[in-house]
């Protein structure tokens, strides 16, 4: 039998020729089937929202600060056609995956005036998306660039809207918004889960029938904060239960923890 | 083959490797990072972006290193593939490894634990298929990468044994299936299309499809229709039936014989190459040696050792030509044993 002299071996200057044409056939083969993998892998990526985080950009916003039902800021925001002013609440979250009830409490510490006669201005990162604005206090303590006090005071309190029971997911509002895009579902869990756990607000979020979504910041059944009891609830498709109210331009949704939120869909869904 | 280790014993074949590779890397970043630019452009964060490129990119690679092995055994001409496979491997964990710590960093860390306990502990349905934290298989996958990776050179094979290292190195199989489900019961959860199902399903069935094919070819290689024994030596075949400096394998009483027909000589040695289990019946007598089809390690025929400055040996085993009849004694002789050649 006669011998088959064509073998590769790689430390030879160069490949037998048969097995050279067979290679670089193999490598234009490759080049095309790369190309069309990362093609394929990357249009078929989900679209996203329209989510901002202003890295790197540091704006300041004046307005009452406030601790209920979250740590907040009420901003002006123009007038109605009427001629009535309009606010806004501006949700106050901590660097990194922390709230900012800390940084709240000191900087209500600072200032010697209770805080609804008190307009102050806060030095932060603007997170926005879908009518929502919330502010990151990058520079934690510095924040606080200065408080002027008001001539009169301002209240400002939630409307009581009444029960809801809705299908949807609970999110951290500092994600979900713009720092995370997607900010929701299971690839983002434990991210939520971990802002939630450092006081970030958890916030509900449902889609209507006409494809609205609609945003409820979750707390407890007496207005108190649960981060903790929802982590179980993160990222998953639930159920929740409660009483909502208006807050300027945020919903709330007070839930019995023990009894008003499930893992599985409400009756009659 | 070196006597001595180096970190990379680079030759012409090597860097004409390694080039088409990172031509390769950097095509298919190009591509995903630009379609993702054109498709979402400020919305999608460079983190983002980096963990979804450099994820995909080191799932691709991984599919086309699996593929490597079986294909090399059912076509050698695809064996200058599987030469520096070693390279794409560690460059598969660097891949790998960027989407791992940036994913630790988006996800896991500046929160009220350390990244690595929150990685374990933020969603902890182990319980749940469904829930599964696909992170964790993430994370244990790219610990097996590591340690192929850290081991990957010559150093290691030798000093960890070539059997040790070769298990370990068979843990790229468990990594392979824990990434699976690590992309099943991730990203997949988020997304509509099932496009990545699809192609994930085409890629396991081919890199299942092809070790079956390469191990059934491999099985019907080796094995005797009929097994004439007499005096402990089994009839194999005649000298007509192997190619000039090539070999015949046979399994005998579970030993892997390679019988090879050199310069009107027959010597039958050990099959497997000591570098990495090589099949050495797939290789050729170039230069007075066995040469590994592999990495080119090389044996001289008669005693089953390395010439010198190498140290590696592998066991040998009696001949007999009767009637132009080749006949093997299964039983191995102490590796490195030198015995006569049977002369044609």
């Amino acid at each position: 039998m006669k011998s088959n002299d064509e073998f590769y071996i790689g430390y030879f200057p160069k490949a037998p020729k048969s097995i050279a044409k067979w290679i670089m056939t193999s490598v234009i083969i490759l080049v095309i089937s790369i190309a069309i993998l990362s093609l394929l892998q990357a249009r078929n990526q989900e679209n996203l929202q329209a989510n901002n985080f202003e890295f790197g950009k540091i704006t300041e916003l004046t307005g009452i600060l406030q601790t209920t039902p979250v740590p907040n800021l009420v901003i002006h925001n123009g007038q109605d056609i009427n001629g009535n002013d309009l606010f806004q609440s501006v949700l106050l979250i901590g660097l990194g995956k922390f709230g900012s009830d800390s940084l709240v409490s000191f900087f209500k510490n600072k200032i010697d005036l209770p805080l609804n006669q008190t307009e102050v201005t806060l030095r932060g990162t603007l997170i926005y998306s879908d009518g929502k604005t919330l502010l990151e206090l990058t520079e934690e303590e510095n924040a606080l660039v200065k408080s002027v006090p008001l001539d009169s005071s301002i209240t400002i309190s939630s409307k009581k809207i009444g029960r809801i029971e809705l299908n949807g997911e609970m999110i951290d509002s500092k994600c979900y918004f713009g720092v995370m895009n997607p900010g929701y579902g299971k690839p983002h869990r434990s991210c939520a889960i971990r802002c939630v756990s450092g006081g970030i607000p958890p916030v509900f979020w449902s889609t209507t029938e006409d494809k609205a979504t609609q945003y409820y910041i979750v707390l407890g059944k007496n207005g108190e904060a649960i981060n903790q009891q929802v982590l179980p609830y993160i990222a998953d498709p639930i159920c929740i239960k409660g009483e909502v109210y208006q807050y300027l331009d945020w919903h709330i949704i007070q839930t019995d923890i023990e009894n008003e939120i499930t893992a599985k869909g409400c009756s009659g869904f | 083959m070196s006597a001595t280790y180096q970190p990379v014993l680079w030759n012409r074949q090597k860097k004409i490797y390694d080039w088409v590779m990172f031509g390769l890397i950097i095509l298919f970043l190009a591509i995903f990072i630009g379609v993702s630019l054109v498709l979402f452009g400020d919305k999608i964060t460079g983190e983002t972006l980096i963990i979804r490129a450099f994820g995909s990119l080191a799932i691709t690679m991984l599919h086309i290193i699996l593929m490597i092995g079986p294909l090399a055994r059912l076509n050698k001409k695809f064996l200058p593939l599987l030469y520096n496979r070693r390279h794409l491997g560690v460059t598969m964990f660097f891949m790998a490894s960027i989407h791992g710590v940036f994913s630790i960093l988006q996800f896991h860390s500046m929160g009220d634990i350390n990244p690595l306990v929150s990685l374990f502990t933020s969603n902890v349905n182990y319980a749940t298929l469904a829930e599964f934290p696909f992170q964790v298989l993430g994370f244990f996958s790219l610990i097996i990468l590591f340690l192929m990776a850290a081991t990957s050179h010559d150093f290691w094979l030798k000093n960890l044994s070539p059997k040790v290292w070769k298990t370990l190195h068979l843990l790229v199989y468990l990594a392979y299936a824990m990434l699976i489900f690590h992309v099943m019961l991730g990203v997949i959860q988020l997304e509509k299309s099932p496009l990545i199902v699809i192609l994930l399903g085409i890629g396991m069935l081919t890199v299942i499809g092809l070790h079956l094919a390469a191990g059934y070819r491999q099985k019907q290689l080796g094995y005797l229709k009929e097994q004439v024994e007499k005096d402990g030596f089994v009839k194999v075949c005649t000298p007509d039936d192997i190619e000039d400096n090539r070999a015949k394998l046979v399994h005998l009483n579970g030993e892997s014989i390679a019988i090879f027909k050199y310069e009107n000589k027959l010597s039958a040695i050990n099959n497997f190459c000591k570098h990495q289990n090589g099949s050495l019946s797939e290789g050729k007598f170039v230069n007075g040696c066995i040469t590994c089809p592999w990495h080119g390690y090389q044996y001289l025929a008669h005693n089953g050792s390395s010439p010198p400055p190498f140290t590696e040996k592998v066991a040998t085993y009696h001949l007999q030509l009767i009637d132009n009849e080749i006949w093997v004694n299964p039983t191995p002789e102490p590796e490195g044993t030198a015995i006569e050649p049977v002369l044609l």
